[in-house]
């Protein structure tokens, strides 16, 4: 009976009921806010990085070169065969830095019997003089060029003497 | 009647139940659907941020790109252009010109004061650093010493098309040389590409340069795109 007429007791029971749903309220608020802040942060950000504007300044370009298409091939063409011409220009076999070096070497009194040059760079020559201190020289002045890094290996792979011919030398250069 | 009892029962409880925590259904509600947005659409966004961005950056790079472009095309001399423009396409064709190997190896051999023994074309192609290029190959046969072939090669390599002599073999009276004549087909011309154009580099600056001493004498670039348009892959126009 005091239990039922006893008023505070009743409202006692009753303030964590109430503190929990002003929790709730609160927790739903807090939610819902920054869910709203967090979304008009995503809008904004989406709007940075929109691309609509920026394809539309695309069309606008590309509608003014079309009527430079003509131009705008030859430009391209142009840089592209000159990438080419470069690149075959840098690669292809230089022979005025080494082969044509050596064979200025020869002079008048060294005559070249033979020579070959092959892909892999290596020039195989012969030569002959009446004199071997003009084939002297000769070597001499290759192994110089060898010295500067003119021309690779030098390897003399023969030496023959006729009398009636002279002396001949055969000799292996590796070009760089 | 014990059933009824019971269903009456339960109503109240029901009721009962309603009737306490009504208070609690819309705070409730609220925050998860909260945390559904969140869930579903805010966190989504977010970790797309990265890619939106990547693309925003392309498409302005593009963007910047083609207004250089246009820039560059509205600024170009038309003429000078043209002339350079045919002046590379005489060095490196875009297709086999056996007429002007044949021609390059007959000035080639005049102007280094050689006698052309005879000349043949190669079926095989060579192995070279090149090889990405085709190439036309001639095995010609010069009255020349070495040094008169060394002036030969020097000459053949200021013509057009662009040569490279692979080997180079003979005696004090004549030589043999294998001899490439580079060619490239034309790559088609598209959006992408209209992109790629850029001024005239360092490099291609040098070689234009180099090119235009060789005393090479070009055809009229108008004539050159309307006569190679009629061959497959002769023309990017």
């Amino acid at each position: 009976m005091f239990d039922e007429i006893n008023l505070v007791i009743k409202n006692d029971k009753n303030v964590p009921k109430k503190e929990q749903l002003e929790r709730i309220r609160l927790a739903s608020f807090l939610a819902l806010f920054l869910v709203g802040i967090l979304s008009v942060f995503v809008f904004l950000v989406n709007l940075r990085f929109s691309t609509t504007g920026i394809k539309n300044q695309q069309s606008q370009v590309l509608q003014t070169l079309s009527s430079y298409n003509d131009t705008v091939a030859k430009i391209y063409v142009l840089n592209s065969r000159l990438d080419d011409i470069g690149i075959i220009m840098n690669k292809r076999k230089d022979y005025s830095q080494d082969v044509e070096q050596i064979i200025k070497l020869t002079g008048s009194a060294v005559a070249i019997e033979n020579y070959e040059y092959d892909q892999q760079k290596n020039l195989s020559l012969s030569i002959s003089s009446s004199s071997l201190n003009d084939l002297n020289d000769f070597l001499n002045n290759l192994l110089k060029l060898q010295d500067n890094g003119t021309v690779g290996d030098v390897v003399m792979t023969g030496l023959k003497s006729d009398p009636a011919q002279g002396y001949n030398v055969s000799l292996e250069v590796l070009t760089q | 009647m014990k059933m009824n009892l019971n269903t009456e029962i339960s109503r109240e409880q029901v009721n009962y139940l309603i009737d306490e925590y009504r208070v609690y259904l819309a705070p409730s509600l609220a925050l998860l659907g909260a945390l559904a947005l969140f869930i579903v659409v805010l966190i989504p966004q977010i970790f797309a941020f990265s890619s939106k961005k990547n693309t925003a950056d392309s498409e302005t790079q593009k963007l910047s790109q083609l207004q250089s472009a246009k820039n560059l095309a509205i600024s170009e001399d038309v003429v000078e252009l043209s002339s350079n423009l045919s002046l590379a396409t005489e060095i490196l064709p875009s297709t086999k010109d056996f007429q002007a190997a044949i021609n390059d190896i007959s000035t080639a051999a005049a102007e280094s004061n050689v006698v052309i023994q005879s000349y043949q074309l190669q079926d095989t192609s060579v192995q070279t650093p090149l090889n990405s290029y085709p190439s036309l190959v001639f095995s010609v046969n010069i009255i020349a010493n070495p040094s008169e072939a060394m002036g030969f090669i020097d000459n053949i390599y200021k013509k057009a098309p662009i040569a490279e002599v692979e080997t180079v073999s003979g005696n004090d009276t004549s030589s043999s040389l294998l001899i490439a004549f580079y060619y490239k087909p034309f790559s088609p011309v598209n959006e992408t590409t209209t992109e790629q154009i850029k001024k005239m580099n360092q490099a291609e600056s040098t070689v234009l340069s180099q090119i235009s001493s060789w005393d090479i004498t070009t055809a009229d670039v108008g004539n050159f795109i309307s006569s190679e348009s009629a061959q497959e892959n002769g023309s990017p126009f």
